[in-house]
Parts: C-alpha cells; sequence; structure tokens
C-alpha cells in the first residue's frame, strides 16, 4: 500500500530527495532546527523555544509532510517533502542541490503544480555556506565562503580544502 | 600587477617563466635594478618568521626597493575588522604587500581587500607558495632538471604544508615521486588524489626510510607538538633521522633538502657531507623572491 500525504493547495512539493537526506533538506530550509539541538522543545518551556528558534529564524508556521525511503523509479529510493505555504528561493535550492543533487521543485499553487524545477550544483558557490574549517580567514572575515566544486566535492577559495557536499550542510 | 597566493594559481608556463628570471636575478644579484627603484614592499608578518621575513625584505632591497616591514606579535588582536583596516593602511602607503598570517586563505582575502599586489609568505597550514618555488628552483639549479628524477619526499607529510605544495609541483614537472612518511603521518590522500589526476603523477608510497636510487631527498622534520604523547613524537623522529650511515646508501650525486630550521631530523655531522644541499637551497630564497616581486610589480 503506498503511503498516503494529504495534498497541498500553496507551496511546495520537493521530489526526488535522496533516500534519507530529506531531514537535511528541512534543516536546510530552518523548518526544523538542526539536529544537534532538540527539535521538540516546549517541553521545556514556549518561552525558550520561541527564544531559540527566533536566533536561529527556524520558521515553525508551517504544516510539513517528510516522506521517507520510497520506491523510486528513478533512484530506487526517495524522499518527499511537502511544504505548506512556503517557496524556495534560488539560494535554498542551490543549497538542497548539495546533497540531493536529483531533487525537483514543484511549485504549487490552488492545489496545482504550477511550476516545475530540477536544483542544480553551481560550479561555484557563492555566500551559501560557511567553511567547516575553523582555521579559514572566512571565518572570520565572511559570513560564508566561496567553493568551486571538484568533482562531487567542493573546494573553499581561500583555505583551499576539499570538504564533502554533507560537510558544508551538516 | 599580479597576485601569487597559492602554487593552484600557477601554470606550468608561468613557473618556467619565475625560474628562468630567478636564474637572471642570481646572475646578477650585485647589479642595480633601476625600474624598481621608488618602489616601496610592505612587509605584513602577523606571526614570526624570521628566515622568510629577512629572505624577502633583501630580495625588495636587493631589487633597490624600500621595505617597511610590519611584525605583529600579539595574537590577541589579529582578528577581525583590525586586520582589513591595516592591510587598506598599509595598501595605501605601498606598492606590493608581502604577507604571512596563521589563518588559512588570510594572504587570498587580503588580495581582495587591496588594490596592490599581495603576495602570500604562508597562510597558517595552506600554501607557502614561494618556498615551493625556491624548492623547484634548488633542484633545477643542483640537477639542470625536474622531470624525471626521482624524488623523494620524507618525514610527516601529513602536517607539513610545504610538502603537500610541493609534491602538487613536482606532479607538474614530471618528477617521479616516493612518499615515505611514519605510519600515520602519511600525505592527505586528497592531495595525493589531486597530483595524480592533475598532471598524471608517479607516486608511490612507503613507510619505510630509504634513499636507495633517489636523486633527491627532501625532509621535514616530525611536528611534535602535534602529538599528545611526546615519548611516541621523540621515537618516531629518532626512526626517521638522517644519518651519516644511512647516506652511504644514497647515490653519489643525490642532493639532500630540508626546508629548515632543522632541529634534529637531520644531526650536525650531516652538513659536513657532499650530499647536504638545504644552505644552497635556503640561498636561493632570495633571487626566487626577487623573480617573484618582479612578477608581482609586472606592467599590465
Ligand atoms: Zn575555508
Amino acid at each position: 500500500m503506498p503511503l498516503m500525504v494529504e495534498r497541498i493547495e500553496q507551496g511546495t512539493v520537493i521530489d526526488r530527495v535522496e533516500a534519507f537526506a530529506g531531514i537535511h533538506v528541512l534543516e536546510i530550509l530552518k523548518l526544523v532546527p538542526p539536529a544537534s539541538l532538540p527539535a521538540h522543545e516546549e517541553s521545556k518551556s514556549d518561552k525558550a523555544a520561541k527564544a531559540r528558534s527566533s536566533t536561529l529564524k527556524i520558521d515553525r508556521e508551517h504544516r510539513i509532510a517528510l516522506v521517507i525511503n520510497v520506491p523510486s523509479r528513478h533512484m530506487g529510493r526517495k524522499d518527499i517533502l511537502k511544504i505548506e505555504g512556503r517557496e524556495i528561493k534560488p539560494v535554498e535550492a542551490n543549497k538542497i542541490a548539495l546533497i540531493s543533487p536529483r531533487a525537483r521543485l514543484n511549485v504549487i499553487r490552488g492545489g496545482k503544480v504550477v511550476q516545475k524545477s530540477d536544483v542544480k550544483l553551481p560550479a561555484k558557490l557563492e555566500d551559501i555556506a560557511a567553511c567547516p574549517n575553523p582555521s579559514c580567514i572566512s571565518r572570520l572575515e565572511r559570513e560564508a565562503s566561496i567553493f568551486t566544486t571538484e568533482k562531487g566535492r567542493l573546494r573553499c577559495l581561500y583555505c583551499e580544502r576539499l570538504f564533502s557536499t554533507y560537510e558544508l550542510v551538516v | 600587477m599580479a597576485d601569487l597566493i597559492s602554487i593552484r594559481d600557477l601554470e606550468k608556463p608561468t613557473i618556467e617563466k619565475l625560474l628562468e628570471s630567478a636564474q637572471k636575478m642570481e646572475k646578477n644579484l650585485f647589479t642595480s635594478h633601476e625600474k624598481f627603484q621608488g618602489k616601496v614592499a610592505a612587509t605584513l608578518f602577523f606571526e614570526p618568521s624570521t628566515r622568510t621575513h629577512l629572505s624577502f625584505q633583501t630580495a625588495a632591497q636587493r631589487l633597490g626597493m624600500s621595505v617597511v616591514p610590519y611584525t605583529h606579535s600579539n595574537s590577541s588582536s589579529v582578528k577581525g575588522e583590525s586586520l582589513q583596516d591595516t592591510l587598506k593602511i598599509v595598501d595605501g602607503y605601498a606598492d606590493a604587500l608581502i604577507i604571512r598570517h596563521p589563518a588559512e586563505g588570510s594572504a587570498r582575502w587580503a588580495a581582495e581587500v587591496c588594490k596592490h599586489p599581495v603576495i602570500n609568505a604562508g597562510d597558517g597550514g595552506n600554501q607557502h607558495p614561494t618556498q615551493t618555488l625556491i624548492d623547484l628552483y634548488a633542484i633545477q639549479k643542483a640537477r639542470g632538471k625536474i622531470k624525471g628524477l626521482n624524488v623523494s619526499l620524507i618525514g610527516d607529510l601529513a602536517h607539513a604544508r610545504a610538502m603537500r605544495s610541493l609534491l602538487l609541483a613536482l606532479g607538474m614537472f614530471g618528477a617521479k615521486v616516493k612518499l615515505i612518511a611514519p605510519k600515520g603521518l602519511e600525505m592527505s590522500e586528497a592531495v595525493v588524489e589531486e597530483a595524480r589526476e592533475k598532471f598524471g603523477a608517479q607516486i608511490e608510497t612507503s613507510e619505510q626510510l630509504d634513499l636507495a636510487g633517489a636523486d633527491v631527498a627532501y625532509v621535514c622534520r616530525i611536528q611534535k607538538e602535534r602529538f599528545s604523547d611526546p615519548y611516541q613524537a621523540a621515537k618516531l623522529q629518532a626512526s626517521f633521522r638522517i644519518m651519516p650511515e644511512l647516506l652511504k646508501s644514497a647515490k653519489d650525486d643525490m642532493i639532500l633538502m630540508h626546508p629548515l630550521p632543522k632541529i634534529d631530523e637531520i644531526p650536525p655531522e650531516v652538513d659536513a657531507s657532499p650530499h647536504a644541499y638545504y644552505f644552497q637551497q635556503a640561498a636561493c630564497g632570495v633571487p626566487v623572491r626577487m623573480a617573484v616581486l618582479e612578477y608581482a610589480l609586472r606592467e599590465g
């Protein structure tokens, strides 16, 4: 039996996400707190959770469905995300491409797909992610670094170290 | 005008030109270079490196340039806006900036901030491109070529930034490289792969200290400060010392190189050996850095 998830009227369906990468896509979109923090903070106090969310700019307003590890003709297995009331900015799409290079964005308006586009990892990633190297000058002088893709890995323009795409996001 | 930030930015013809011009500089070390007179080089050393600093200052002065040295030893203020401000101020004074800073990528970032050419004199664990050029120049000077030579890189290859850049450069110039490192201190696999892919470099690896067959043996020190166990570090260092007996197994014309300063990886009694080449290698620093300054300040 296929998993049933309700349709959305307005928002985005992100299809062809690499299996098990869906949760990281939600982190990229700041729709869930990063895995290093407890996702469900309401138990402590609403106030603390809200404060934490606002410093991380976590957006808790949307209804989200995350389908994990379902069969796919294209990919064998995949994740699917449905996010109500949220569209994806180009910068976010590039960042999603880091961990899910085959992802497809479907913009939904009035319950219909009005636009489809595949994410693409650009040859040069600018101001998308910080350099994971703590000794890198970009960590002191810039908000994010610049990376060039090199056989599926990314080299920081400044410290010249190579990173996996995952290291940049997670 | 051009920056010199990383060996990765340099194409082979550019390096060949630099080596050629270094040769001319060495021949005419004591003649005056009028076109550089009145030019000012600023040396910004945010971490101490006396040898490199002196070498750059000498190179600039041999070209007839004036030098504005800036040394900074107070690490607590080496951060944030003050660095950017310092760079901008000095950029307003000088025709070229020579920068050494512990943060990786600092030279490239400085080049973005400054209008005048920036020369990287070492950016933390990342690059020290003039050292690599000096190494190539010294090898070529001693052996007349680089292509086809058997070059062994020996020691703590995991931490020595000089060795990573040199491996790429040797790959580019078609030397056959043997990487000899104690277990756990091997050269980064990514750099080995890079040299193989970009240049088709011939690279073999070994854990056994052995000089047989080498035309060039390039030794770097075991960075003891990187070890949590000083006893283990001392043991490794002892097993990787270049002792006079070991040199007996070397080819007669093998040259022994070292970026200096050497601690105990090459004992002083080796200095008198005909293989010892590290002091001549160090002397190449001035002409090579003269060539680099000329490259940085060239018109157009
Ligand atoms: Zn970096």
